[in-house]
């Protein structure tokens, strides 16, 4: 079957099983920044959002996105122009190996477009199913708060 | 296995949906949230039939019920101003613990329901709020939830079923609620879960519902134990002699996750807190 998608605002089309996973599908198309970690919605690496929501895309069936807007860590922003949530996990400290990173930034991602001054409740809310595995989390979520200050003072 | 599915369709109508499950003949499925379905948990199935486009992501309150549809996501419930409020916030205190926000953005009310594991959090819930689930197939009906709970859901319902929406009569006079859980970490499964409705007549106790969860394979209301506090004035002893025979008296047994004896503790701390704090709220 084909479904269309619109991936970081460009709009695709793809042939899929009806079995496909929309992680699997993302990364054989190319978004390599969509992690693969549990593939059984533990971890949070995967995750995506999906009509604005964090998703985590292990679980997602690629048919049951069909017609959605999809934001990867590669719609976020660039090396050139990264958003302000990439430059404070740089900034603060929040990366080691990486590998949870893309995930955490779109958990972080979809509160701040909800909430432009979140607690730090609300924050630790919306990456429960983030899962770092070298940094702790202390500095994630000190990256969070510095991004929300960037954001405040552009 | 996700390998062995041929076929996905997501009509438009229930009624489409009940046609279509009718097609796959007890090989195609309801597909609701994913997050059970994605993972092979549903048997030998080979098809889908999506619910997304057949309008059941509702939440609406009139002045006698609150009416969740079937597809509204968990984090929905926890978003709407209605739901969060309803039953003095019973309801979202049961879905603040299912998962992680990024699961709770896809689990429905529909697959929590129907997809019963002994953890399973909002069945709780549910079961002290006395509420009715719609059901439409072939036959369509209104079940009470505690009905759907006899057996497991899915040996309840027919193939051709779909559960379209949940409904809560709104709850009056001087009543209070409580839930809790108790797990290991804050994202682990509950090892225990209690639920508490009581409503209140000055000291005395007009009416009682406690249900318990992750004990046995499905939810259950504690029905001994509601008579053995009805029309009673509630005292700390009273409450104490309860929670004792809910230790006693449940049957638990021992996994990887805790011993009995240590079940058989939480039930009975557990419980004393749920009534109590289901007494303060009221
Ligand atoms: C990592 C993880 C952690 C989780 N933690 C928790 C937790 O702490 N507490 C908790 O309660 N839950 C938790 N869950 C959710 C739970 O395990 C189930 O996966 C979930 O409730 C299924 O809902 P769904 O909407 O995704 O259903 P699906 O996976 O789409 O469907 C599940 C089953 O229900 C049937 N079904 C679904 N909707 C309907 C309907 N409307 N009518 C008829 N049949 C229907 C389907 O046919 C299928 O058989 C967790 C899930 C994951 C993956
Ligand atoms: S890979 Fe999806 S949650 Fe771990
Ligand atoms: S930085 Fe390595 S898992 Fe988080």
């Amino acid at each position: 079957m084909i479904i269309k998608l619109i991936i970081n605002n460009e709009e695709k089309e793809f042939t899929i099983k009806p079995g496909d996973i929309l992680l699997d599908v993302l990364r054989r198309e190319g978004y390599k920044g969509v992690k693969k970690g549990c593939g059984t919605g533990e971890c949070g690496a995967c995750a995506v959002l999906l009509n604005g929501r964090a998703v985590n895309s292990c679980l997602v069936l690629a048919a049951e996105a069909d017609n959605s807007r999809i934001v990867t860590i590669e719609g976020i922003g660039t090396t050139e122009k990264p958003d302000p949530l990439q430059e404070s996990f740089v900034e603060a400290g929040a990366v080691q190996c990486g590998y949870c990173t893309p995930g955490m930034i779109i958990s972080a991602k979809a509160l701040l477009n909800k909430k432009k001054d979140p607690t730090d409740t609300e924050i630790k809310k919306a990456l429960d199913g983030n899962y770092c595995r070298c940094t702790g989390y202390v500095k994630i979520i000190d990256a969070v708060r510095m991004a929300v200050k960037k954001m405040k003072n552009k | 296995m996700l390998s062995d599915i041929r076929y996905y369709s997501s009509p438009l109508r229930v009624s489409d949906a009940v046609n279509e499950l009718k097609k796959g003949k007890g090989k195609w499925a309801v597909f609701a949230g994913g997050t059970s379905a994605v993972l092979g948990r549903m048997g030998n199935v080979s098809g889908f039939i999506s619910l997304k486009n057949c309008g059941l992501d509702h939440i609406t309150q009139s002045r006698t019920e609150l009416s969740i549809g079937s597809m509204a996501r968990i984090q929905d419930i926890l978003e709407n101003k209605a739901a969060q409020k309803f039953a003095k916030g019973l309801l979202y205190k049961a879905s603040y613990r299912i998962g992680s926000t990024l699961n709770r953005n896809l689990i429905t009310l529909g697959g929590n329901i129907i997809q019963i594991y002994r953890w399973s959090d909002l069945p709780v819930a549910l079961l002290v709020l006395d509420s009715k689930v719609n059901v439409k197939g072939p036959a369509s009906r209104t079940l009470k939830f505690s009905d759907l709970l006899k057996k497991h859901p899915k040996t309840v319902l027919k193939y051709t079923d779909i559960v379209t929406e949940v409904r809560i009569k709104s709850p009056s006079g001087v009543f209070g609620t409580e839930f809790i859980t108790f797990s290991k970490t804050e994202f682990d499964y509950a090892l225990c879960n209690v639920a508490v409705f009581i409503q209140m007549n000055e000291k005395k106790c007009k009416d009682i519902r406690i249900a318990f969860g992750a004990l046995q394979p499905l939810p259950f209301r504690a029905y001994k134990l509601e008579k053995m506090m009805k029309n009673k004035v509630i005292i700390d002893e009273l409450i104490r002699e309860v929670a004792e025979e809910a230790s006693k008296s449940t049957e638990v047994s021992s996994d990887f996750r805790a011993s009995r004896e240590y079940k058989k503790h939480l039930i009975r701390v557990l419980l004393e807190r749920a009534i109590k704090g289901a007494m303060k709220s009221a």
